[in-house]
């Protein structure tokens, strides 16, 4: 089955920007039948942050599990990864679902999984 | 037409993109850069909101935050969103026949892509977003005129008001043709100013009088944000709402806010005009019950080092005179975790770092700045405050919440020499360093609370976490409609230690009912003491008044003790709250030195200097049979 997702980028240089994964063009990897995402500075990720230097270059991944839900994965990364509550930001310590349409931050960008457009 | 271009405001977006180091265009640029036009129509259709330009560019650099001292790469690159925007900004400007887009254009360009970063902090901040885009749309200017409302004094009106608060409270009135101003209702140790005020109809009937809360700006603003996100749905039915936005007067750093108020009968308006035992039982039967069921009541188990809900309380941590970096060595840098232990041997003059705090308030006007320690849910706790004197301002960018990677400076006071001050103010020949002072009778002493509070704040606290009031003092409780409690000032609103608002509450209660009656001396005051201490009826003279709300107070405090029984827990929260009052410079020196007395004494009970504890007599045992009666 091929999995796909778009995720916006909602801050900084790249404001706007919509990146699109898909498992068929070789995307994220699998792991005990999950996908996963990594998103760092370093050139190996799915999602480079390569102009965020309060990112970490293995800072988090997004893990889609088999019920179809979506995990925020920090990795012990520097600068923390967040995500939004309300009007407030909380920081992620190991890994926190996550909905379509929330605001999550690595480093300083924050990023959007988009909602699929009906 | 203003007469602004769209240079205009990319010239401001640009300024704006490289005091931020962040190098490229985006949205919140465009945004700043319109709200700093002399004559933006974007700031004028947001102040309607009560929304000052200021406000809202420190908001917005909050949220976007500095970026890195290396850039990444040349030159000015657009972000793919601001694209977006510019772009529905000329299709608009095309459609009304201009061949460039103009503020307008681009602000509701900005709108109608509904999904920028300015957008998400208006919405975080409560602004109507659909009356925004009407009020654009609209396009005719808001009139900034001052209004011709008569302001009228009634005979009980008995505070000065300067010409800007005269300004302010025409604006807040404007749609009435007549103010009376009825009362000043003091209690605050702020630069805040609440009035109650019965306006009138353009046809001259009276509508149902209101509570006006003047304050600087940014409080206000603070404070109508925090009414409409943590309280307002949390509010009984009958008691204070915050009617419409605020109002600003942006030039002065003032503004305003409006609360309903529903009056009895009797024309009580202030818990004050209360008498003693009345005020007791309205305490205990009306108040505490009403918010209760949303506040104290839904307490949880919390465990906290006192720092982290008191250490705020307290003068700063340590005060400095900003210096150039590099250009001496430095001798010590403050970080998180902050060690007070160092930072209380600090020398006049010594050269420190402080890195990664968090920028509490910039006050250009002082030149001073105020950090606080951690960052994000950290800096909530308002905890280590730093203060910068001499801060420079010029040419760099200075806003709330951002994190101050390094400011260096030379130490000018500690907090020891902050408390110091304090209390040699009260008496010229306190000994600061002696273990303990005289208590309330000839062989009783005390701990020394400038010797003790700072090991306090490291006391473990067992304890209960609720949503607060904060700010709970006699000024900010009103006696509504059939006893109805009508509490205003929202400003610290928060969840927090569940006997924070009690503690704060019978400080309040012994600096305006007890300490006028406690004479001049400090024999007054330990008799003062010692009637706090021995509370027990049946009570008699004219400071026993005083005495029967704290009674009741206690009798809250009895049940929302974490343990029942643990005194101690409430003990360190007062030995707070009274140590904060001693540094009130519009309280009696008579009030000062009894609170002195009462955080020594709660100090005591909370096992300070452990002066055999057990022994000890226990200032918070109360004798509860009165309740019953």
């Amino acid at each position: 089955m091929t999995l796909r997702v778009d995720i916006m980028v909602m801050s900084g240089v790249d404001d706007g920007q919509l990146l699109s994964f898909s498992s068929y063009n070789g995307d994220g990897a699998a792991e005990a039948g999950d996908w996963i995402l990594r998103m760092g500075r370093r050139d190996g990720n799915d999602l480079i942050l390569r102009n965020d230097t309060f990112a970490s270059r293995d800072h988090a991944s997004l893990r889609f599990d088999q019920a179809g839900q979506w995990w925020l994965v920090d990795n012990k990364s520097r600068n923390g990864t967040f995500i939004e509550e309300g009007h407030d930001e909380a920081r992620v310590s190991g890994s926190i679902p996550l909905q379509d349409g929330q605001l999550f931050r690595v480093g300083h960008t924050w990023l959007r999984i988009q909602p699929e457009a009906e | 037409m203003t007469g602004t271009t769209l240079r205009d405001i990319l010239i401001h977006a640009r300024q704006e993109s490289a005091r931020m180091q962040q190098h490229y265009m985006g949205v919140e640029h465009f945004c700043i850069g319109m709200l700093q036009l002399p004559n933006s129509a974007l700031a004028a259709a947001l102040e309607v909101q009560g929304y000052t330009p200021p406000y809202l560019i420190d908001y917005l650099r909050r949220k976007a935050g500095k970026g890195p001292k290396q850039r990444l790469w040349a030159g000015l690159p657009y972000t793919p969103r601001a694209d977006v925007v510019m772009g529905i900004a000329n299709d608009i400007a095309l459609e009304a026949g201009r061949t460039e887009p103009d503020e307008h254009d681009l602000a509701l360009a900005m709108l109608e892509e509904g999904d920028n970063l300015p957008l998400r902090a208006f919405a975080a901040l409560g602004v109507d977003l659909d009356r925004l885009a009407a009020d654009l749309k609209a396009a005719t200017p808001v009139s900034a005129a001052a209004p011709n409302t008569e302001l009228v004094f009634s005979d009980a009106f008995d505070a000065e008001l300067s010409v800007a608060h005269l300004v302010l409270l025409r604006r807040i009135f404007s749609r009435n043709g007549r103010v009376r101003l009825e009362r000043w209702l003091p209690g605050g140790h702020t630069s805040a100013i609440v009035l109650l005020a019965t306006p009138f109809r353009p046809e001259g009937d009276a509508d149902a009088p209101v509570v006006v809360k003047l304050d600087r700006a940014d409080a206000i603003l603070d404070e109508a944000q925090r009414y409409e996100t943590i309280v307002k749905r949390t509010l009984p039915a009958l008691t204070a709402r915050l009617i419409d936005t605020p109002v600003v007067l942006t030039g002065e750093n003032l503004a305003g806010l409006v609360y309903t108020f529903v009056p009895g009968e009797t024309g009580r308006v202030a818990a004050l005009d209360l008498d003693g035992d009345a005020l007791g039982n309205w305490l205990r039967d009306e108040l505490y019950p009403t918010f209760g069921a949303t506040w104290w009541n839904q307490r949880r188990p919390y465990r906290f080092p006192a720092w982290a809900e008191y250490d705020w309380l307290l003068p700063p941590l340590v005060t400095i005179e900003q210096i150039p970096e590099d250009e001496v060595k430095v001798a010590y840098v403050i970080r998180d975790p902050v060690r007070r232990a160092r930072v209380r041997t600090l020398e006049y003059g010594s050269v420190v770092s402080v890195e990664d705090f968090t920028l509490e308030q910039v006050r250009p006007d002082k030149q001073t700045l105020s950090l606080i320690g951690g960052k994000g849910q950290e800096a909530a706790r308002k905890a280590f405050r730093i203060e910068v004197r001499k801060a420079e301002l010029d040419g760099n960018v200075w806003f709330r919440g951002e994190i101050v990677e390094r400011i260096t400076g030379r130490v000018w006071r500690t907090r020891d020499e902050s408390l110091m001050h304090s209390v040699m103010a009260l008496d010229p020949d306190f000994d600061p360093r002696a273990g303990t002072i005289p208590g309330s009778t000839r062989d009783h002493r005390l701990p020394n609370p400038l010797v003790y509070y700072d090991e306090l704040l490291d006391r473990k606290v067992d304890a209960t976490l609720s949503m607060l009031h904060g700010d709970l003092h006699l000024g900010n409780i009103l006696v509504g409609h059939k006893q109805a409690p009508f509490l205003i000032d929202f400003e610290q609103a928060r969840t927090g230690h569940t006997l924070f608002d009690w503690a704060s509450l019978e400080i309040s209660l012994i600096t305006a009912l007890v300490a006028p009656n406690a004479g001049e001396t400090w024999d007054f005051a330990r008799r003062a003491l010692g009637m706090i201490t021995n509370l027990r009826p049946p009570l008699a003279g004219e400071a026993a008044e005083g005495v029967y709300p704290i009674l009741a107070v206690r009798e809250i405090v009895e049940q929302n003790l974490a343990a029942p029984g643990q005194w101690a827990e409430y003990a360190i929260a007062r030995a707070f709250v009274a140590l904060r009052g001693i540094g009130f410079s519009d309280l009696s020196t008579q009030a000062r030195r009894l609170l002195l007395l009462v955080s020594a004494q709660a100090m005591g009970d909370a096992g300070a200097g452990s002066a055999t504890p057990e022994n000890a007599p226990d200032a918070t045992q109360v004798d509860l049979s009165r309740t019953t009666s």
